[in-house]
């Protein structure tokens, strides 16, 4: 199990064999998997997984080391690692971590965690996903085929420790339900894929209008044509905005600015 | 080198026998077939900016991922320890997928070694000291800068992993691999008075630090800060129909995307690919035959063995323009009675395998280079892509060229900025008008993506002519 006690102990060992600063990160989640595809299970996934990284600063410099092992000689070999690293990369008047006065007090409860994502049942989620698949089915005769359709939920929980004396943890869930539809006219085949991804499953959108949104979605492109090249007005919808909008944000963002 | 079953046994508390009754845990509700996939790998990234090692990361990845297939249906988990009742853990979870209530007891193993070693590495770069490693890629970082004055900014980055696998199937086999990988990548930006273009190169594969000679490198700094002072003078790309001559090598990153997808069986198998239900017919100009080969020695896409245990081939896909066969892995072979032909890849432990292409390239026609360009009267001459999109259903793709020029009268004109090639992968096969002889598969810088899985892989091309694609530019 991954505390704010055990990364404690791993920055305090990293400062204790030469880091000026450490900082010890960890999440744990449990995550679930299920397609279905032409009304039948094909794939179940389900696994918890874990990690733990360390950053360190040694006089300025720094490197990073992680792993999925918690095994006591992994955790050495984790902190050994990182420290020795950081002694032979260079000097970065840039890199530092957050000092003691910079550090979150109170945390808002931002609604990341929904208990029900971790109590939805195998059958309900597989459920979940026949319907959606099925109502995309079922919305037109053109309709002929299905990528399938997949329910996937995580539960996690995110843990980090500084020198600084940062320590606090966070829980989150998601679920998510996507369909893919296949629709068929003459030679032409066309996919939509639609779904939808909340914290709370009381915010996520029904199978049943998921599946129907996917169909009208597929169906709509089977009448395409090809235009000329030409200048022309170009109307985003909401979510293909959302995509254009992420890449104005990567232009953006500090690293590519600097 | 290591033998990976004694690695796995000796490393960590689990014998044979236990390897045996937990493949007997996983088809313990029946199911037709069940595999462990034992995994230990360190991956190491290095990267310099501003003339300075910005960081050093080095992580351990180590965990089991049990599959078990009945009929159409997998069942799939994992965990991330290598401990007998964590595996038998998730072996349990797996097992639901199937509904009988018999199962078998433990499955017998006998060791199978790979038919060969495409990649003997005499000193693995995991184990190469970090001072050594910055000495390569500050040697490139100089190189760069010294090509032009107008070169203001190189990144350079190595990343290296080395990975050892061990895969256990209910038919009887206990197979390993180990597997090293590298990967030097530079990126340049050039700046001319705020004109900022950038240029991108490196190389690696399946290889040893001896790879990495003063001369490979100094051809990645001068070949990415070449690209960069190149788009300098780039003008608008044209838009509108046109002739387009792909250049060899990374180019053939189209043919991966447009043609290697749509070939893989998983796609097929559910009629879900533009060339569903299509062998034996023609899909492209006879001048086209493409091959995944896997078997090819160093090279980033190789495995001895694929994922599930199963040696890798060369696979003739498309022969003189006839669709000849799909991509295939274990579920998809057994489903569809096609023979195996390694291509079972997957990401880590944490993932199912599936159809994944290794090497995908076409092979070299007969006409010189130079002929092709200057059979072309108004096109464009398209060098290295950077990112693209392909839809597998219709084929259909969008690639943006980050190196092209145009054709005039069979002569390379000027460089263009900004052009993007439309097309779908169907189309543009049959309209292969000319295949050169100067087949090149990329440096080693390839990574392929499905259903959120990553994977190393080659891609290559000879110069080709395809009579007409849609060009997106702005001009």
């Amino acid at each position: 199990v991954i505390t704010t006690e055990l990364l404690s102990g791993i920055v305090n060992q990293a400062v204790k064999r030469g880091a000026t600063e450490a900082e010890g990160f960890g999440v744990e989640s449990t995550e679930f998997h299920v397609e279905v595809r032409l009304g039948e299970v094909e794939k179940l996934q389900e696994a918890a997984s874990r990690g733990i990284g360390l950053r360190v600063l040694y006089q300025g410099r720094q490197a990073s080391s992680s792993t999925s092992d918690t095994s006591p000689q992994a955790i050495d070999e984790l902190i050994s690692s990182a420290v020795e690293m950081a002694k032979l990369t260079s000097v970065d008047e840039a890199a530092a971590l957050p000092i003691r006065d910079d550090l979150a007090r109170e945390t808002a409860d931002l609604g990341l965690y929904d208990r029900g994502v971790g109590e939805l049942t195998t059958e309900r989620k597989i459920e979940m996903a026949r319907s959606a698949e099925g109502a995309a089915r079922g919305a037109d005769p053109r309709i002929t085929n299905s990528e399938g359709s997949a329910c996937s939920t995580t539960v996690s929980k995110t843990v980090l420790v500084t020198s600084a004396g940062f320590a606090g943890e966070y829980q989150s869930t998601t679920c998510a339900l996507t369909v893919a539809p296949i629709a068929k006219e003459g030679s032409q085949m066309q996919v939509a894929v639609w779904g939808d991804r909340q914290r709370a499953l009381a915010s996520l959108e029904s199978p049943e209008a998921l599946g129907r949104e996917a169909a009208r979605r597929a169906l709509r492109k089977l009448s395409a044509r090809k235009i000329t090249t030409r200048e022309a007005p170009v109307v985003f919808e909401s979510s293909a905005a959302e995509e254009l909008l992420g890449d104005f944000f990567v232009a953006g963002d500090g690293y590519s600015i600097f | 080198m290591i033998e990976p079953i004694e690695f796995f046994t000796g490393k960590f508390n689990v014998t044979i026998s236990d390897i045996e009754s937990l493949l007997g845990v996983a088809l313990s509700r029946g199911g037709d077939y069940a595999d462990l996939y034992f995994e230990y790998a360190t991956l190491n990234f290095l990267n310099l900016e501003e003339q300075i090692i910005k960081s050093a990361n080095r992580a351990a990845r180590l965990g089991v991922g049990v599959r078990v297939i009945s009929g159409e249906k997998t069942g799939y988990a994992y965990c991330d320890e290598i401990d007998v009742a964590a595996i038998r853990k998730a072996a349990l979870t797996a097992a639901h997928i199937a509904q009988s209530r018999s199962g078998v007891g433990p499955v017998n193993v006998s060791r199978v070694s790979p038919p060969r070693d495409l990649y003997p590495v005499a000193q693995l770069i995991d184990d190469e000291p970090l001072p050594r490693k910055i000495e390569l890629l500050d040697r490139i970082d100089k190189t760069s800068r010294a090509f032009d004055r107008r070169i203001r900014e190189a990144q350079v980055s190595l990343a290296d992993e080395f990975k050892v696998v061990l895969i256990a199937t209910s038919e009887g086999k206990l197979i390993g691999d180990a597997q090293p990988l590298a990967r030097m990548r530079v990126m340049c930006i050039a700046d001319d008075d705020g004109n900022l273009q950038s240029g991108v190169s490196g190389g690696g594969g399946r290889v040893g630090m001896d790879f990495f000679s003063d001369r490979l490198l100094d051809h990645y700094a001068n070949e990415a800060a070449r690209q960069a002072i190149v788009q300098l003078e780039a003008q608008d790309a044209p838009a509108g129909s046109m002739e387009v001559v792909l250049g060899p090598g990374w180019p053939g990153v189209l043919l991966h995307e447009a043609v290697g997808h749509g070939l893989e069986a998983d796609f097929n198998r559910k009629g879900m690919s533009a060339f569903s239900g299509l062998i034996g017919q023609k899909v492209a100009s006879e001048l086209c035959t493409v091959v995944d080969d896997g078997a090819m020695p160093n090279r980033r896409g190789s495995l001895n063995i694929d994922d599930e245990g199963n040696p890798t081939s060369r696979t003739v896909l498309i022969e003189n323009g006839v669709l000849r066969g799909y991509l295939q892995d274990k579920l998809s072979s057994r489903l569809t009675g096609a023979g195996l032909t390694g291509n079972g890849r997957r990401e880590s432990y944490r993932h199912m395998p599936m159809p994944r292409m290794t090497n995908t390239y076409l092979l070299n026609g007969a006409s010189a280079p130079d002929e092709v360009i200057r059979s072309v009267k108004r096109g464009l001459y398209a060098v290295q892509f950077g990112g693209g999109q392909v839809d597998i259903t219709n084929g259909k793709f969008v690639f943006s060229a980050t190196e092209a020029y145009l054709i005039e009268d069979g002569q390379v004109g000027a460089p263009v900025k900004g052009a993007t090639l439309i097309g779908n992968g169907p189309d543009a096969l049959t309209k292969i008008t000319a295949v050169a002889n100067d087949l090149a598969l990329d440096e080693g810088v390839g990574t392929c993506g499905k259903d959120g899985q990553s994977v190393p892989v080659c891609v290559g091309l000879p110069t080709i002519k395809i009579s007409e694609m849609t060009v997106g530019g702005t001009k």
